[in-house]
């Protein structure tokens, strides 16, 4: 009897393996081995990259110009250099993005920020700060590099993490428009952003130092003076940090005023005009093709045929 | 000759503490969207060993990175604390200097070889690197430096040497 029972269960086990393997997408995960289970796994990661590899694409890069930029820095000034302008960097383009996220909360009730947000604006003000250094205080590259990071890093890792899914052309878009309001802030809107400045320090003592005769600018320029007279000449912790804040401060101001809404305005008014270049000829629905047949007369036996059809 | 010299030179104390801030700032972000239980694990852990264990390794990399000099004794921590070796002056075998002008101020990288096979860097940044550069300069010889002279400042020709 046993012997028999035995039998029976080899034919079932085999008969069912040969399912499986004709039919692997049925297989239950409970009748899977762990290699099976792993490769699955392995699997769906290829997909999810190969659906992805855009924004994978984006983010890398971000990541690559920063750590080049990074080792070109550390190779001509030392580490120690480079780790207090990255990290004073860093500082000054978190504290902007924390305030352009207030600002569009007050404005829109909807609080925006993530991770990626400030990973973005961490990662840009690292390379902004390293920029400063090499150009050698040349805030519009340095401002336009941190923007231009900061936005391609976020908004990449905002379409893998699902937040917000956008085409990649228009992320570039917008990394080219942060970049550039940036540089503006930078070199036309000089006085605009000591007035805003102004402004700023004026309801919030902490910002004190943003304008004015002890400004961090202030002490920077001074610093260079001396510097050219030759009273001066160490390359010290506090020249650095005065340096960078006030490089980096054009293009914070800049990402502040993105949040109150300009920046949106400005990838969003060209986006939509791209499109409508793009799509003015095809009146196509965003849910699919509706392909309108003509009307025809009803054949009065088979009454059947429909007069739309949805094509997927 | 000027005897029993003794001073350390180390990284400055504020490239350790910035380094922490920028961790803690990123930290609230991520507890805000822990909170939220918007937080997915696979990007947690991303950000546990693409950011926060780097951070942590170069901000305590920094930290104990010292240069202690006794007389004309030299011993040198580094990669936290587990590279430790001695050497006297006279061992230097080479020395590679970088000096930058910016505008910013001069920079001075130095990379210093030893007859051990090893080396270690001293920087302007650091504090007591004038002390020590005022030692390799009274003890090593010119023709064991190197310098390499680089100059970011533009001068009034427009000239960027």
């Amino acid at each position: 009897m046993e012997q028999i029972d035995e039998n029976v269960a080899d034919v079932i086990n085999e008969s069912k393996d040969d399912f499986y393997d004709e039919y692997y997408y049925l297989k239950p995960d409970s009748e899977k081995s762990g290699w099976e289970k792993f490769c699955d796994g392995c699997k769906s990661f290829a997909n999810w990259c190969k659906d992805n590899w855009e924004y994978i694409c984006a983010a890398v890069v971000a990541v690559i110009v920063v750590v080049a930029i990074v080792v070109a820095c550390v190779v001509t000034f030392g580490g120690a250099a480079v780790l207090l302008a990255a990290a004073v960097g860093a500082i000054v383009s978190f504290a902007g993005q924390l305030i352009s996220d207030i600002i569009t909360f007050v404005r829109t009730g909807e609080w925006n920020g993530s991770i990626q947000g400030y990973l973005g604006a961490i990662l840009g003000g690292i390379a902004g700060g390293c920029v400063l250094l090499l150009t050698g205080g040349n805030a519009i590259i340095a401002s336009s590099v941190e923007a231009a990071i900061s936005t391609l890093f976020s908004e990449s890792v905002d379409a893998l993490r699902g937040s917000e899914k956008r085409p990649i052309w228009e992320i570039l878009l917008d990394t080219t428009i942060s970049a550039g309001i940036s540089a503006l802030f930078c070199k036309g809107f000089d006085k605009l952003s000591g007035k805003i400045s102004k402004l700023f320090s004026s309801k919030i003592p902490a910002l004190k130092r943003l304008t004015g005769r002890g400004s961090y600018g202030a002490c920077f320029k001074g610093a260079i003076t001396r510097l050219k007279r030759g009273s001066y000449k160490k390359f010290g912790v506090k020249s650095i940090r005065n340096g960078v804040v006030d490089g980096l401060f054009g293009g914070t101001v800049g990402t502040i005023f993105s949040g109150s809404g300009l920046s949106d305005w400005m990838s969003g008014g060209i986006s939509s005009g791209i499109q409508w270049i793009f799509k003015r000829d095809t009146d196509i629905p965003s849910d699919g093709f509706l392909v309108k047949m003509p009307e025809i007369e009803p054949i009065p036996e088979l009454d059947l045929l429909p007069l739309t059809f949805q094509l997927q | 000759m000027s005897r029993n010299k003794s001073f350390t030179v180390m990284n400055p104390k504020c490239n350790f503490w910035l380094c922490i801030v920028v961790l803690g700032l990123l930290t609230i972000p991520v507890f805000a969207e822990f909170i939220m239980k918007s937080l997915d694990i696979v990007f947690f852990v991303c950000l546990i060993i693409f950011v926060y264990i780097p951070g942590l390794m170069i901000a305590f990399g920094s930290r104990m990175y010292r240069v202690k000099v006794n007389d004309t004794k030299i011993s040198v921590r580094k990669k936290w604390g587990l590279v430790n070796f001695s050497l006297d002056i006279s061992d230097i075998t080479a020395v590679k200097w970088i000096e930058a002008d910016t505008t910013f101020g001069q920079n001075d990288n130095i990379k210093i070889f030893t007859s051990q096979k090893k080396h270690f860097k001293i920087e302007t940044v650091m504090i007591n690197s004038d002390k020590f550069i005022e030692l390799m300069n009274q003890y090593v010889e010119e023709s064991k430096i190197t310098k390499i002279h680089k100059s970011m400042v533009k001068h009034n020709n427009g000239d960027m040497s």
